[in-house]
Formats: C-alpha cells, sequence, structure tokens
C-alpha cells in the first residue's frame, strides 16, 4: 500500500489558480496590444471570407454560405492563401520581432520537448 | 452556419474534428501564425534579453516559487520580453476561447458521440462518474478551461488547441508516430502489452497499437473527458485500444504486468510526490526486463545560472503549469535508478533523441 502524499502545498502555488497577469508597468498596453491582435483575427477571417467569395463566383458563377461553409481549396489555392496569411501578420506585427534571427517552429519543439 | 441555421459538416482536419465554422478556422489559422512570429521566430533573443535583464536587476530566478512574481516584475521594464509574454498569454487565451465556443456549437452532437462511443469498439473505455478526483488534478493545465478532468467536450478542445499549439509540426498525429517508431523497447525485444501513462486523447498508443498489431495495448489518464474522446478518435481510426481513467499514482494493474510502460509529456504535469509514486508504479507494473520511457522537459542542472530560465518559471505561473519547476529540478533520471530501474542512456544528446529509458532488471 502505498503512502498517501501530502500535496498541501500545491493550492499555494502560482498556476494553480487561474489569474489574470500583465507584462508591462501599465496594464492598459497589455490590454491594447491584446485587441490588436485579437482584431488582426477578426481581420483574417473577413479577408478569407472575401477570397472564398471571389473564387466562387469565378469559377462557379454563384455564392452561398453552405458553399462557403463547405469549401475546401486546392492544394495550390491553399497554399497561395496561406502565404497570404502569413504576409498579412508580418505586415502588420513586422515591427516587433522582424530584425531578429528567426527560430523555426520544429527547433522550438525540439528544445523544449525532445527530438521526434 | 448557413441560412437554415444549421451547421454543415465540415469533416476532420487530419484526425482532428473540424471547427464549427470556417471561420472559426480561419481564425486558428492566424492564431497559430502568430504564434510562430510572435512566439517561436524571436525566443533566441527574449530569452537572451530576459537574462540580461533579470541579471542587471539582480533578480534571481531559482527560488520556485516564490520568485515568480519579482522575475514578472523585472521583465516589465524589458519591452521586448513584455510584449513576448503579453503575445504568449494572449494567443493562448484566444485559441482555447475560440475553439470552446466553436464546439459547444454543436454541443450536444459531440456529446451524443462520446456517449454512443462508450459502449462500441474496436476497444474499449472504462470511466467512473464518482472518481475520486485528486485536488491536485483539477488545475486548468496550459489554462484551458476546466483542464483535463472538468469540461465534458475537453478532449476535443484539447484536440484541436494542441493542433495549434505545436504550430503545424504534429498534424496528422507527425510527432507522435515519429516517437512511437523510436520508443525504445525491452532489450530481449518482447512487446506484448504495453501501457501508456496521462495519455490525453490517446495518440501514441494508437501509434504504438500500429507497431505491435498483436500487443494488448492499454492507456490510462486520470481525466474522464481525456478518456473517452481518445477512444472516440482511436475508434474512428479503427485502432484497437484499451482507455482507462486511473491515477498514474495508484495503478489498478497486477505486478508484472507490462512489458513496455511510456509517459509523454506526463510528468511535468503532476507534483513532486505523485511524480515519485508514478515512477515506483511504473516499476511494479513492469516485468523484469520491461522498459519504462519517458518523453517530458529536460531536467535542469543544479548548479545552473540563477538568471536564466524566465521562460519555465511564467509557464509554471502563467500557463497553467505549475508542476513543471519541480519536475525539472527533480532529477527524474536518478529517481529512476533509486527506485530500482537502469537508466540506459545518461548523455544529454542521447536523452533528447529517446527519452529517458529506464530498464526494469531482468529476474
Amino acid at each position: 500500500m502505498l503512502d498517501e502524499p501530502k500535496l498541501d502545498y500545491v493550492r499555494e502555488l502560482p498556476g494553480f489558480e487561474r489569474g489574470h497577469p500583465h507584462y508591462f508597468k501599465d496594464p492598459m498596453i497589455d490590454h491594447l496590444l491584446e485587441i490588436v491582435m485579437l482584431l488582426g483575427g477578426e481581420l483574417w477571417v473577413t479577408r478569407d471570407r472575401q477570397m472564398i467569395v471571389e473564387h466562387l463566383l469565378a469559377t462557379e458563377g454563384k455564392v452561398t454560405p453552405d458553399m462557403i461553409e463547405r469549401f475546401q481549396p486546392s492544394p495550390e489555392l491553399r497554399a497561395q492563401m496561406d502565404e497570404s496569411r502569413k504576409l498579412f501578420t508580418q505586415r502588420v506585427f513586422n515591427c516587433l520581432y522582424s530584425q531578429h534571427e528567426a527560430t523555426q517552429p520544429r527547433a522550438f519543439f525540439e528544445a523544449h520537448v525532445g527530438k521526434s | 452556419m448557413t441560412l437554415n441555421n444549421q451547421f454543415v459538416d465540415r469533416g476532420k482536419v487530419g484526425n482532428t474534428p473540424a471547427l464549427t465554422t470556417r471561420a472559426d478556422e480561419t481564425f486558428m489559422d492566424y492564431i497559430s501564425d502568430m504564434r510562430n512570429f510572435l512566439m517561436h521566430a524571436p525566443y533566441k533573443r527574449v530569452t537572451e534579453l530576459s537574462e540580461e535583464t533579470l541579471r542587471r536587476t539582480k533578480t534571481r530566478n531559482d527560488q520556485w516559487p516564490k520568485c515568480a512574481d519579482p522575475v514578472r516584475d523585472a521583465l516589465s521594464t524589458e519591452p521586448e520580453v513584455a510584449t513576448w509574454l503579453r503575445a504568449k498569454r494572449t494567443l493562448q487565451e484566444a485559441y482555447w476561447a475560440r475553439i470552446m465556443d466553436s464546439y459547444n456549437q454543436r454541443g450536444g452532437t459531440l456529446k451524443q458521440k462520446l456517449d454512443a462511443a462508450d459502449k462500441s469498439g474496436p476497444g474499449s473505455v472504462k470511466w467512473d462518474p464518482n472518481f475520486p478526483m485528486p485536488e491536485y488534478a483539477t488545475v486548468d493545465i496550459h489554462i484551458q478551461p476546466g483542464g483535463y478532468v472538468n469540461e465534458d467536450l475537453g478532449g476535443f478542445y484539447y484536440d484541436y488547441g494542441t493542433k495549434v499549439f505545436f504550430g503545424g509540426v504534429n498534424d496528422g498525429d507527425a510527432r507522435h508516430t515519429k516517437m512511437a517508431e523510436k520508443t525504445a523497447l525491452p532489450k530481449d525485444g518482447n512487446v506484448s502489452r504495453t501501457l501508456d501513462l496521462g495519455t490525453g486523447i490517446g495518440q501514441l498508443p494508437v501509434a504504438i497499437k500500429r507497431l505491435f498489431p498483436k500487443a494488448d495495448v492499454w492507456a490510462i489518464d486520470i481525466g474522464a473527458p481525456m478518456v473517452r474522446y481518445a477512444h472516440l478518435r482511436a475508434m474512428e481510426q479503427g485502432v484497437d485500444v484499451n482507455f482507462v481513467q486511473m491515477a498514474s499514482e495508484k495503478l489498478d494493474f497486477p505486478s508484472g504486468h507490462f512489458d513496455l510502460v511510456t509517459a509523454h509529456l506526463l510528468f511535468h504535469e503532476i507534483p513532486l510526490p505523485i511524480i515519485e509514486a508514478t515512477v515506483r508504479e511504473a516499476f511494479r507494473v513492469l516485468r523484469p526486463g520491461g522498459t519504462f520511457v519517458i518523453w517530458d522537459f529536460a531536467s535542469v542542472d543544479p548548479g545552473k545560472n540563477p538568471y536564466a530560465g524566465f521562460a519555465r518559471t511564467l509557464d509554471a505561473a502563467d500557463n497553467g503549469e505549475p508542476y513543471s519547476v519541480e519536475f525539472v529540478n527533480c532529477n527524474i533520471e536518478k529517481l529512476g535508478e533509486q527506485t530500482g530501474f537502469k537508466l540506459r542512456y545518461a548523455a544529454e544528446e542521447d536523452i533528447a533523441r529517446h527519452g529517458r529509458v529506464l530498464d526494469k532488471p531482468a529476474a
């Protein structure tokens, strides 16, 4: 029979209860950065939908909400849309980090959780 | 949603159910790109800046948990680091919120799928609505609302959330498949019964079952939402794995039962007394000559630079990883050897490649 582990201390660990941390002296900067990041996402959703509408009108001559939801781009179109999205995020947020040497996603995860 | 107020079936993305609307999926693609651009790309630079800042302000980062608030305060003076931390937190909260909103729109249908899968195969699932849940497991890990134990659809949320987290690296479970292929086996090569601890949504045991189709493959997780979804996900791939809701520190299996026990990213999510009990239990349920493979964060050198490692501290404090600092400092390799295992690879590079491979001595 195993001893019951003593775990009273876990409630005192930061992270056990969810908080609302801010990272700048003035939390308003946190709020503004958050608003900008989320607005970027909502703007991209609109641009993606616009691209699909234009594509459907050009290829099918009509568009319905159902057609948009079911839309599966060809590999070529998918690659174009992915590239457009990456350019969009880079153009909007370029001022923050672009001058630095980039770490690729695979290298980032290998550094943290081991190689696969 | 269509004009008829009905959701269309948008199929799957790899093995993951598609989000309910095109807009949700598009938003998540943006979040994934933003993580790559704002978090992964500048990581090296931000790590260097944080260390410089902590050294300049004489803010030591080696006394968890009380160092967390001073470290966060000190780094608020360095805008690039503060921006990195803000982006990490905002993007993490944003993807959980959108994923939950999206799946919840068809939540009734998804719950029905789980109910139906409970009674279907291939494979099986066993869970208990009255499971005595230890308090340590109720934390919102990765700030996923409800964590792994408190939301019926938690497995669906986790699946799409980790897809975004891995930034495309694990699409189609590619990472888990490679991991299974290179998992160290018992030295005698016999793999008839395997057990995965803290299985989450069951990607690793599914990959192991594909490699060893004749093996009896078991997987446990403390969260019912996890094992139920893991079973549904395995079943939809036609893979026969047995999932059970169970705590890794109290395994309900006979001694000497398994040839291979695995644990992928479990140990940094459990507190130190549970880590110790889990290693003892893994030793007990393995047969002589069996092997325990642990994939997890690298251990930290006890003589480390006291101004380094900001990301681990603030990930623990602000990203629902409260036990991860205990884990990286516990020297799991030594703990395994103290329990009776033999560590197959000791070099840091080998551990990064193979995980911690712990062999139970043959009788």
